[in-house]
């Protein structure tokens, strides 16, 4: 087998290949929770009961799911210093560049997500709180939220492992991240099975550690046992601990 | 007499082209302690949501303690319905327990009942704790402060949910038919815990169907049908001779039922 | 037909799909074709001359009209001059430019003939056929007077095409910067010609690094926008056609080629693609 595994382990602890997988989990981790914020505010426009706010709502996610990410991305870096002067100065790097066009474009997925979370709430749960006398925004973010993080982290976990490898789209703004680092190498030295053999153990480590942190975090959450979410009410009658 | 606790002036309540409550009134005085009776559909929980500013009405008043609640009238005596965040502050004076206990989930036994406290009186974490562990010891549920709402019995949730409602001492105490989704067995300790309420001078208005109870706790009986009281009556009066051949054909289905 | 003859038949089907399937992935080693009229041997399919080229890079290789299957520039009409001193069609496979020598290795096509430098590290795992005489050139905006040598580089913001020479080129200079103690070139590498134009055009970069060949046509296409630094990067390299290592065709090219020049094609072609025909130089 004609494999240099010198070459590979080299690669493997390059400071190159280092940077390029922390410049990809830096960029989808940010990106990721500034989606998520985002995207919350526009989940909550799309439940609101104020058609303009729906309105504005649904907008954002119809427009951000139908342009292409690529095309942000290159709108954002080529498009954008031609309108503001402004974003020619060094600070405006491709990496604030595409941080801007992933979390903008993820929001609108994360606004889904969130918005099917908020929904799956038990009314009930809204209800009662009302009923004690919580402020609306109490109700929503001492009741309502916690129990719909619960139900949104599966889906999230699985855009933030997305996200981890849609970073390579911003190499056309010049962001050398994990895979451009290894494809940058493979053409300069022509071997293939050593620099992607190691872009790939970075990938599955990496996305190892993330299932490991979603484990973590659902464990966090699991005051209710496994899909019993919302039967709280009356279905449990005479089931479970005795008096 | 002083003035009632809890009072509805000609209540309307309409669902889409359905009028669900046509024209009731109703009050209930400090201590008391009324029940409601009646099919579903009649109106009863709309009621108790209307009273707890849950729900608006489409026609007619509430007053809590005298002054309407749920709208604000301006200088020229119109008035409009109040925004949902000072519909919350009038709420906290009025407390209540619902058919499916909803208890928070996502908080223990002792959260369930402090998150008022601390969210809504301001109270400091520690007095909150004390307030709460007294009124979940008055509700028998001291031995369970960790435990989630999932791993209780219903009876056990309802009884949390009781403490709840009671921990900001409220002028009044509603309760939506609160034994309705409770195993038969479970239904005694709920009915124990509401009846030494009672006892201890809680103004109560209490939907339920638990006939004996009604009887032996309330002050008052009424059967609800079709969207308007149909009869008002001490309970003995009320269930051994009623004035209303409709009361008559309720308790008989009732009695049937073996209650 | 009975349900057992009937997942017998899919069964067999399917067997035959996946042993063909096997077999094209281990086979095709030794399945090039022999020599055959004027064509040579070692083609891939008997005639039928296939090029691997980008053609995103005016003038040497680019689309005209948007019609994929028939690139034109400079490298693509010499493919077809060569391919009919051979009499054979010939047939054009698009990929990205860093996917230009790992297609020809991956027997994707016989030859590579799209703006490549012969380069040391592209001689080891190909044969180049050098052509035409170039270098890379230096684009920077109108009125931008800051950079006239290459020292003038040291700090600044320059912009390539990624993975390749011109990139190692970059970076040789930027590490000499740096081991005189001067400030290094950042260097922003992307994956097409048109976006390292996009960034000097919209500040994000104050040069870009392309061979002299393409330097002229941006700057033409510009609109006055962005202006050639002539002289800042030697005319050290040279153009070549890549075929497999030790591969029968290299002999055949190499011949053809230097047909080519001497009766004047490649010179003519050189001539109506703008570009100097004294480049030409015959391998």
């Amino acid at each position: 087998m004609d494999f240099e595994w010198d070459m590979f382990t080299a690669a493997l602890t390059s400071s190159a290949f280092v940077h390029g997988a922390m410049l990809s989990v830096g960029l989808a981790v940010c990106a990721m929770v500034l989606a998520s914020i985002v995207g919350f505010g526009v989940a909550l426009l799309r439940i609101a009961s104020n058609r303009v706010a729906t309105a504005v709502g649904g907008a954002y996610v119809w427009f951000f799911r139908a342009i292409p990410t690529l095309l942000v991305l290159l709108l954002i870096w080529n498009a954008g210093p031609q309108l503001l002067p402004a974003l020619r100065d060094d600070w405006f790097t491709p990496f604030l560049a595409a941080l801007i066009g992933f979390s903008v474009v993820e929001a609108a997925y994360m606004a889904e997500i969130l918005r099917s979370a908020l929904l799956s709430v038990d009314d009930g749960q809204h209800l009662a709180a009302r009923a004690l006398g919580l402020a609306p925004h109490k109700v929503l973010f001492k009741v309502v939220l916690p129990q719909a993080i619960k139900v949104a982290i599966p889906p999230s976990g699985n855009e933030l492992i997305a996200m981890l490898k849609y970073t390579s789209l911003a190499s056309v703004i010049s962001l050398r991240e994990l895979l451009t680092t290894a494809q940058s190498q493979v053409s300069v030295t022509f071997r293939y099975a050593e620099y992607y053999s190691a872009a790939l153990v970075y990938y599955l480590v990496i996305v190892s550690a993330l299932m490991a942190v979603q484990q973590v975090v659902e464990r966090r959450y699991r005051w209710i046992s496994a899909g019993r979410v919302g039967q709280v009410s009356g279905l449990k009658v005479g089931t479970a601990v005795p008096v | 007499m002083s003035t009632p606790v809890l009072q509805a002036v000609d209540l309307h309540r309409r669902y889409g082209d359905t009028e669900v409550l046509k024209g009731v009134d109703f009050s209930v005085a400090r201590g008391e302690v009324k029940a409601l009776l009646g099919p579903s559909g009649s109106g009863k929980s709309t009621i108790l949501r209307l009273m707890a500013l849950l729900e608006h009405p489409d026609g007619g008043e509430i007053l809590l303690n005298g002054k309407q609640v749920g709208v604000s009238t301006s200088s020229n005596g119109s008035t409009r319905r109040l925004p949902e965040r000072h519909l919350a502050v009038q709420r906290r004076d009025i407390g209540m327990v619902f058919q499916r206990f909803n208890l928070f989930a996502h908080l223990d036994v002792l959260r369930n009942v402090t998150l008022a406290l601390t969210e809504v009186a301001g109270m400091s974490k520690k007095d909150a704790v004390s307030s709460a562990e007294a009124m979940l010891e008055r509700v028998g549920m001291s031995d369970r402060l960790q435990h989630y709402p999932s791993e209780l019995s219903g009876g056990q949730q309802q009884r949390v949910a009781i403490a709840r409602a009671l921990v900001t001492n409220p002028s009044v105490m509603l309760f939506d038919e609160p034994t309705s989704a409770l195993d038969p067995e479970l239904v005694g300790e709920v009915l124990e815990v509401m009846e030494g309420l009672a006892d201890a001078g809680m103004t109560m208005v209490v939907v339920t169907h638990e006939t004996r109870f009604a009887r032996r706790v309330a002050d008052e009986v009424m059967l609800f049908d079709g969207g308007v009281m149909v009869e008002q009556a001490p309970p003995n009066q009320f269930f051994d001779d009623p004035r209303h051949d409709r009361t008559r054909q309720f308790l008989s289905h009732l009695r049937g039922v073996g209650n | 037909m009975n349900r057992r003859s009937q997942s017998a038949r899919v069964a067999t089907i399917v067997g035959a799909a996946m042993g063909a399937i096997l077999l094209s992935a281990c086979g095709g080693a030794d399945s090039t074709s022999a020599a055959s009229g004027k064509a040579p041997a070692g083609l891939l399919e008997a005639g039928q001359l296939s090029v691997c080229t980008d053609p995103e890079y005016p003038p040497m290789e680019y689309l005209e009209n948007g019609d994929t299957a028939n690139p034109t520039g400079f490298d693509s009409d010499g493919a077809r001059a060569l391919g009919k001193l051979w009499d054979v069609k010939v047939v054009f496979q698009n990929t990205s430019f860093d996917g230009l020598i790992p297609a020809l290795n991956g027997k994707r096509c016989d030859i590579t003939w799209s703006a490549l430098y012969v380069s040391p590290e592209r001689q080891r795992v190909a044969d180049g056929i050098p052509f035409m005489t170039t270098g890379p050139g230096l684009i920077v905006r109108s009125g931008d007077e800051s950079i006239r040598s290459a020292d003038d580089l040291s700090g600044k913001t320059v912009a390539v095409q990624g993975g390749g020479s011109n990139e190692l080129t970059l970076k040789g200079l930027s590490d000499r910067f740096v081991a005189a103690g001067k400030p290094g070139i950042t260097i922003q590498p992307y994956p097409k010609t048109a976006e390292t134009v996009a960034a000097v055009t919209n500040g994000k970069a104050d040069a870009l690094i392309e061979t002299d060949v393409a330097v002229v046509d941006m700057v033409d296409k510009s609109g006055g926008k962005l202006v050639a630094k002539p002289g800042i990067f030697p005319t050290e390299t040279q153009f070549g056609v890549f075929t497999r290592k030790g591969s029968e065709l290299t002999q055949p090219v190499t011949t053809g080629i230097k047909q080519l020049i001497s009766d004047g094609t490649l010179p003519d072609l050189a001539k109506k693609y703008g570009l100097d025909p004294s480049r030409l130089v015959s391998p």
